[in-house]
């Protein structure tokens, strides 16, 4: 129970206090920042947020990245990322880059121009793809640019 | 009204869902090849071409893999219709890359006088297979040109000889006017009962094979010591619009004269 009630203390003041400063696209060490990020956490911020397990299957889908493809979470969560949801990742690029991070047990972050095709529309933004070899959750933020 | 629009709005977001995942590259572009539309597929395909990271212009991103698509589009002079269907675009992506595709297949369809359409399909696999099939041909050529003591013969369902190639004349004398006629007129007169025919066929459905030895026939009537293995091919239905073709491979192999081969089979059975 201690424990419990320790690990909750600790998290409460940055959700409940408006003292932290929001999470930004570019924060380091952000794939563990956004683990510990409760759902309603992810919506508010104003970059896409994709999680996915090593099966490459989605179980993190923020608002932002939702209402700009225009795909309601519930027809992305448990759909493998790089076949069913974003095909448009599925090569060297950004796929592969997964891939080989995985399979050489190596830490990737690293932020790319890429172009997506939300609703259609070809769209320009940065991607940052984020692996550790220990983390639960594979990150791609998406942040559209200035065009 | 608001039960109208959240079902259209299920509608919309289904039919984004099926474009998203259409497994072939779809763009709309102008007649400059500025993009107005275009799905995940072809982003997928088109990124790792982009010099500029941008996909703005699609004649842009192809420029340097196939550079006559601006001048084709100007130069067709129809207000609609095919500017160019299943163009091979051979893209030099380097090694390294696993999943990078080699060979693209592009259709470009004029909708009207202000926008173009494209398909793009990644085509490298199925180059790759055909490629592989073509020099699976040229191996089988090369050895029905060079092989001196087989024969090798396709037969229909019937057991009758589809076609003729060298090897059928070297070993048995016939020419191209044995295609159509059972392959037992490999065979002495005396062993070409229709029910043979049959049962060597049968026998080799049931097994994979039927093998037997014995006296053959060649087309000047001499008579030679030989061995014939039939066996069946996967796939003989005839494709629809098709008519049947070869459905067993027979294999005759010349043993020398009859009195030879008697010679060295009881040899054979002396040493066993």
């Amino acid at each position: 129970m201690q424990h419990l009630f320790l690990t909750f203390n600790s998290r409460v003041p940055a959700s409940d206090t408006m003292t932290v400063t929001p999470i930004s696209f570019d924060a380091p060490d952000l794939a563990a920042r956004l683990d510990q990020c409760t759902p309603e956490q992810l919506d508010a911020l104003d970059f896409g947020v994709i999680g996915f397990g090593a099966d490459t299957d989605v179980t993190v889908y923020n608002a932002f990245e939702s209402q700009a493809a225009g795909l309601s979470p519930q027809r992305v969560l448990g759909q493998p990322l790089f076949t069913n949801v974003a095909p448009c990742m599925n090569n060297f690029m950004v796929a592969q880059r997964f891939e080989d991070a995985q399979e050489d047990n190596s830490v990737l972050d690293d932020t790319i121009d890429y172009v997506l095709t939300l609703r259609m529309r070809p769209v320009k933004v940065a991607l940052r793809l984020l692996s550790n070899p220990g983390g639960t959750l594979r990150y791609v933020l998406v942040q559209r640019q200035p065009r | 009204m608001s039960r109208d629009a959240s079902e259209s709005g299920a509608e919309y977001e289904a039919l984004i869902q099926f474009l998203y995942l259409a497994p072939v590259g779809l763009v709309q572009t102008n007649l400059q090849g500025e993009v107005a539309m275009m799905n995940p597929v072809a982003a997928q395909l088109l990124m790792p071409l982009s010099h500029d990271g941008g996909l703005d212009n699609l004649f842009t991103a192809l420029e340097r893999v196939a550079p006559e698509l601006r001048g084709r589009v100007e130069c067709h002079g129809e207000p609609y219709g095919k500017i160019c269907d299943g163009l091979h675009v051979y893209l030099d992506t380097g090694a390294g890359a696993k999943r990078t595709p080699q060979i693209l297949a592009l259709t470009l369809l004029k909708l009207d006088p202000e926008r173009v359409m494209a398909v793009i399909n990644d085509i490298t696999e199925q180059v790759r297979r055909e490629r592989r099939l073509r020099q699976n041909d040229a191996w089988l050529n090369a050895i029905l040109a060079g092989v001196q003591d087989y024969a090798l013969v396709n037969l229909d369902l019937q057991g009758r000889i589809c076609d003729w190639n060298a090897s059928i004349g070297r070993v048995t004398g016939f020419d191209a006017h044995v295609v159509g006629r059972p392959f037992t007129i490999f065979y002495p007169h005396d062993t070409t009962a229709l029910e043979y025919r049959q049962d060597r066929l049968r026998n080799a459905d049931a097994t994979g094979w039927s093998l037997d030895e014995g006296r053959r026939l060649r087309a000047d009537g001499s008579v030679f010591w030989g061995s014939t293995l039939v066996a069946p091919l996967p796939e003989r239905e005839p494709l629809p619009g098709e008519s049947a073709g070869a459905a067993y491979c027979l294999i005759l192999r010349d043993l020398g004269a009859p009195k030879e081969a008697v010679a060295r089979q009881q040899e054979n059975a002396h040493a066993a």
